[in-house]
């Protein structure tokens, strides 16, 4: 009971912020029909349109960007002072942590989730008719590893400004090298090698896998694999997030 | 007999080399309001802030309302209020909804949660500021709603952290008012300040801490007993440092003398008071003296003379 209290105080604080709604509703949704209009003419004769490139592609990347959302709700200034009375209270350390780390999860899950159902119903992008609940498992699992990526780092650093400027800075780079602003691999085979690091590579192609071939042969060891990574971020949250530190 | 509700026995804690509370011994007693007093780096925010069990204790045994503080924390947690030094309150929500959401994580259930809730911020004063949001709240007014987080879930016990830092006399007085009905209602206080007036004005009993350790325990008149028959002269003398104080220490009933930069305090029997023999003492050695403050058995003599050191330092 009292962590659901936790857990809508923390998801309503999320809501408060105009800037985290605009980057999961609008701005994906404003970034597929831009690029989608815009590159139209260089998708022309192939099987694959520029709005469904960018569909799967720009849900992605923001998903990504929304591990700047956990220094927020951990550490941002206005909510800062009010969190530090929570420990006060006869509500655990872990349930403080999980329910911060469950609201982003439910916050940033949901809204892209939403804008996938809107984007693919009015036949915008095409997610793969049935494929579709499995690209938003996959979506969730992403989701999940970058909140529990951000939050680590969030709880051993304790800045919200270096936190975000590290994550942002990571995220561009990860981006970048995913190759959803250009073909990373006309670099040469080492920039092709060197993308493979990207987690944001193994979604978009097997995403686009189970869209396209019906189904992805690295689909459950991806889905896995970030669960499983997701799980010592916990334990780095748990090990790092101590009361003290914020009094 | 009195029941103990808060008991120390032998707290210690560090912080690498530094020991910030050293074999810390107190009781606490229902009902009553407890002052605890200690200059800055006393030990006073440590022990409030093993008490709230924000801090693990690194030995000693603490009991609250009978019950273990490492092995029932939910438990005295429940039972326990804390208004914090720094104002703990979320600034973009309205006050009502600070209280609620607190009361609420202390387990104050929905039937009576609006009740609890403007009950609290009526005894604050703040029931006609409750859709207001703390931003707009002037400083006094963010301590009050400060207070009012904490009361909410009524707490058997309310620990108090300098509650008073930099707001107006009237807020002062009104947060001290409460303190004092929160008494009478029957809640236990601890309450940790600067003010030494404050602890004269609303403490039942109080402990002194310094570098870590308890140096008096006591009721005020208890403590002001030792000094009633104290006096002291705080004489403002250019160039009294490299003074020789020994011939005053020599006169009948003086008792302490302390030289400083450009000042000398005596500390003298008052029924044997003579003043004309250091002012003739001090007049042999050509020494004016510019200025002259006389202090009698007060709180704040009683501190400076145990810890040698003024309360604000």
């Amino acid at each position: 009971m009292k962590f659901l209290v936790l857990l809508k105080h923390d998801i309503k604080h999320l809501i408060s912020n105009q800037g985290n709604v605009f980057m999961f509703t609008i701005f994906p949704v404003v970034m597929v029909l831009l690029f989608g209009f815009l590159f139209s003419n260089m998708y022309k004769g192939t099987f694959v349109s520029a709005y469904d490139f960018y569909g799967v592609t720009m849900i992605f990347f923001t998903a990504m960007m929304g591990a700047t959302v956990p220094a927020n709700a951990f550490l941002e200034k206005t909510i800062k002072e009010g969190n530090t009375r929570i420990f006060y209270t006869p509500v655990s350390r872990v349930q403080i942590y999980l329910s911060k780390i469950l609201a982003c999860f439910i916050f940033i899950s949901t809204l892209l989730i939403v804008d996938v159902i809107i984007l693919s119903l009015l036949g915008i992008v095409n997610f793969g008719g049935i494929s579709i609940l499995h690209i938003i498992l996959l979506l969730a699992a992403f989701v999940l590893f970058l909140i529990l990526l951000s939050s680590a780092i969030c709880v051993t650093i304790r800045s919200e400004e270096i936190t975000n400027t590290i994550i942002s800075n990571s995220m561009s780079v990860l981006a970048l090298l995913s190759g959803i602003m250009f073909p990373i691999a006309s670099l040469g085979e080492w920039a092709d090698k060197l993308s493979n690091f990207s987690p944001l590579k193994w979604v978009l192609n097997s995403t686009f896998e189970l869209i396209y071939n019906g189904g992805s042969p690295n689909y459950v060891l991806i889905l896995v694999g970030l669960i499983a990574l997701s799980i010592p971020l916990l334990f780095v949250v748990h090990k790092n997030y101590r009361p003290e530190d914020y009094i | 007999m009195r029941k103990k509700v808060v008991e120390i026995n032998h707290l210690e804690k560090g912080y690498k080399e530094n020991k910030a509370v050293n074999d810390l011994n107190f009781e606490v007693y229902e009902g009553e309001i407890l002052g605890l007093l200690g200059p800055n780096g006393a030990g006073k925010s440590t022990t409030i802030s093993i008490l709230s069990t924000i801090l693990k204790k690194d030995s000693g045994n603490i009991r609250i309302l009978g019950k273990n503080l490492e092995t029932d924390i939910a438990y005295i947690k429940a039972h326990m209020g804390i208004v914090p030094q720094d104002i703990a309150i979320y600034e973009d929500i309205t006050a009502y909804r600070n209280v609620a959401f607190f009361a609420s994580l202390y387990g104050v259930k929905k039937s009576e949660l609006k009740s609890r809730v403007e009950g609290a911020l009526e005894f604050v004063g703040l029931l006609d500021k409750k859709d207001d949001k703390p931003k707009t709240f002037s400083g006094g007014m963010k301590r009050r709603l400060n207070i009012a987080c904490a009361i909410a879930h009524n707490p058997t016990i309310l620990i108090l952290d300098e509650p008073t830092v930099g707001i107006d006399p009237q807020s002062r007085n009104h947060i001290l008012s409460s303190i004092l009905k929160l008494k009478q209602a029957g809640t236990t206080v601890i309450y940790t300040t600067h003010y030494m007036e404050e602890v004269a004005e609303i403490a039942d009993r109080i402990v002194i801490m310094d570098n870590g350790k308890k140096i008096a325990e006591g009721t005020v008149t208890e403590l002001l007993e030792k000094y009633k028959n104290t006096r002291k002269y705080i004489l403002h003398i250019d160039g009294v440092k490299e003074y020789d104080c020994t011939s005053i220490k020599t006169i009948k009933g003086i008792q302490k003398v302390v030289v400083k930069e450009d000042l000398v305090e005596i500390s003298l029997d008052k029924n044997c008071d003579n003043f004309n023999e250091i002012i003739s003492e001090l007049v042999k050695k050509d020494l004016r003296i510019h200025h002259m403050e006389t202090e009698e058995g007060n709180l704040e003599m009683i501190f400076l003379d145990l810890t040698g050191k003024k309360l604000r330092d």
